[in-house]
């Protein structure tokens, strides 16, 4: 039975509201754009195709593919958009789970408690979990419901992968982002350092295939484990789940150490 | 448990790179005492209690809490710690029996029944989110968090900032009760007034050293008081200035402050020599005991 009471439960619970709105707005914009498919998507995606430029194609996503329902979703949700939705909210909660309450000098509150620093921890990490599986989550039975009412024909095994990758995906950001908060000592610098992290990983996972100096780069994005266009393709590779999953407990691992080891509220 | 002390600090320092926060600090405080630990803004006073309680980490030294080692066995210790901080931050968006609720489940158990009386005596408002309480009702919350769980050590930062008068009595009434329970109380402040109403012993901390603890039982103890006199006309000040215990200087043409460390009969005996308008005792401020202690040093 969960303590409504618990910190896990506290965190979820102020951000609640926010969660609902990414919810809902997501869902919504999901079935609108599954909708769109018969309409626009097949012009998109010959359009997609018929384009000679590497360096559309590459900022687009490597992978990206057109003329198919898991090329179309690819494109326009699960390659490059809800991956940095994801990471807006998850690079947020993770540098404000310890950093909010250290900056406001809640986190007094919580270290006067008989609790040790890694029960905090713990408590905040799997709020994090929730947070990063409640949006691909909704997002999948949005999908689920869209190729349902829509006839749109897409392996809803792939889209539960991808899915799954995405949560990782999440997941790995929050916990950096707690990571640079906790050694930093300042939630906006964990903010920025991560976000910056974003937008160097995601260069370097476009950027590879035009620039051949950038291809051992490639390695060290998120996005390139992450890769939705080839999950809705059928081409999940199980080794690039266990690298986000390698990425998530090393990351958790350097908080654990960090936050247990310096002072606090300084 | 009241075996061990239930506060050694034992050599303590902390040190910011280059920057001594608190130098080589050492005391004790005993059971069913109430410890005053004054100073002045930045003496290090919030760095002691942060370290006491685990937030950071002593540059040297250790501290013991009934036995307990503030570092090693600092989720073991916190049991018995009951904390106000000073400027004390709550979550903005809750309500105050929601904050209460909350820490009470991290805690191992909560007499909700002495919950209530302390939010009756305290006049508090449990109800309201804490965004839109005033500091003085923040700080009710506070307190009530602090003493909720009857704690064996209670540690209180600036615990009465912002409470009116009534409730500062109420506050009293609070740490006499905490006392004659036979727990221990230590209260940071840098209220003199306010100390040496409540505590039994007070430490003198400034720019992070200790420089005195004094026993407020013990007559001899802080034993100067300030007086300012108007005279009838201007009065030299040398007149007085070798008169051993007393210490004189101009507040304007014919008024003096004087600082009596010695026999009060010899004071009075010297200003009237000459004729008094007024005379009244002065307020006695922190700087004033300070100076006290340096003239002592230099002595």
């Amino acid at each position: 039975m969960i303590n409504k009471n618990s910190i896990f439960f506290n965190n979820i619970n102020s951000r609640k509201k926010s969660l609902l709105y990414w919810c809902l707005a997501l869902s919504a914009l999901t079935i609108f754009i599954i909708y769109m498919y018969d309409s626009v998507g097949q012009e998109a995606s010959k359009l997609l195709e018929s384009t000679e430029s590497d360096g559309i194609k590459a900022f687009i996503g490597p992978d990206a593919q057109g003329g198919t329902p898991a090329g179309w979703l690819g494109f326009e949700l699960y390659g490059i958009f809800l991956p940095i939705c994801l990471a807006i909210i998850t690079i947020g909660y993770g540098a404000g789970a310890i950093g909010s309450e250290e900056e406001s000098g809640t986190l007094e509150l919580l270290l006067a408690s008989p609790i040790s620093r890694s029960k905090i921890l713990t408590e905040k990490v799997l709020a994090l979990i929730i947070i990063a599986t409640i949006i691909p989550s909704i997002n999948f039975v949005a999908v689920c419901l869209g190729s349902l009412l829509f006839n749109f024909k897409i392996a809803i095994f792939d889209v539960f992968l991808c899915s799954i990758s995405l949560i990782l995906f999440g997941i790995f950001f929050g916990c950096f982002a707690l990571m640079m908060q906790t050694i930093t000592k300042k939630r906006s610098l964990g903010i920025s350092l991560t976000a910056a992290y974003v937008g160097g990983a995601y260069f370097m996972y476009t950027l590879y295939s035009l620039l051949d100096w950038l291809e051992p780069m490639k390695f060290f994005s998120p996005f390139y484990y992450y890769d939705g266009n080839k999950i809705l393709q059928g081409a999940a590779d199980p080794f690039h789940f266990t690298i986000m999953l390698v990425g998530i407990i090393f990351t958790c691992s350097i908080t654990y150490i960090s936050f247990s080891k310096r002072d606090t509220g300084i | 448990m009241s075996i061990k002390n239930p506060l050694s600090i034992i050599n303590f320092s902390k040190n910011y790179d280059k920057f001594t926060a608190v130098d080589n600090l050492t005391l004790e405080i005993n059971t069913g005492e109430i410890f005053g630990f004054l100073g002045p803004n930045g003496a290090g006073k919030s760095t002691t209690i942060r370290t006491i309680l685990n937030f950071i980490f002593p540059s040297n030294g250790s501290i013991n809490i009934f036995g307990l080692d503030s570092v090693q066995d600092a989720v073991q210790l916190k049991k018995h710690i009951g904390y106000l901080a000073g400027d004390i931050a709550l979550y903005e968006e809750m309500t105050g029996d929601q904050i209460l609720n909350y820490l009470a489940d991290l805690q191992e158990d909560t007499d909700w029944d002495y919950v209530k009386d302390l939010v009756k005596r305290l006049d508090a408002s449990l109800y309201q989110p804490i965004k839109t309480l005033s500091k003085g009702n923040k700080q009710k919350i506070g307190l009530i968090q602090a003493f909720m769980n009857k704690p064996n050590l209670l540690i209180l930062d600036e615990p009465t900032s912002g409470l009116d008068p009534l409730m500062k009595q109420v506050f009293y009434e609070m740490v006499l009760e905490m006392k004659q329970a036979g727990k221990s109380i230590f209260i940071s402040s840098h209220d003199l007034t306010e100390i040496q109403k409540v505590c039994d012993r007070v430490g003198f901390i400034r720019e992070g050293k200790l420089i005195a603890i004094e026993d407020l039982y013990d007559k001899n103890s802080m034993n100067f008081k300030k007086y300012k006199v108007q005279f009838e006309k201007k009065i030299n000040l040398k007149k007085f200035t070798i008169i051993e215990g007393l210490k004189s200087e101009y507040y304007n043409e014919d008024t003096l402050i004087f600082t009596v460390t010695g026999s009060i009969d010899i004071f009075i005996k010297a200003i009237a020599r000459y004729k008094i308008i007024t005379l009244d005792e002065q307020e006695t401020s922190l700087e004033d005991v300070f100076m006290q202690y340096y003239e002592k040093e230099v002595q």
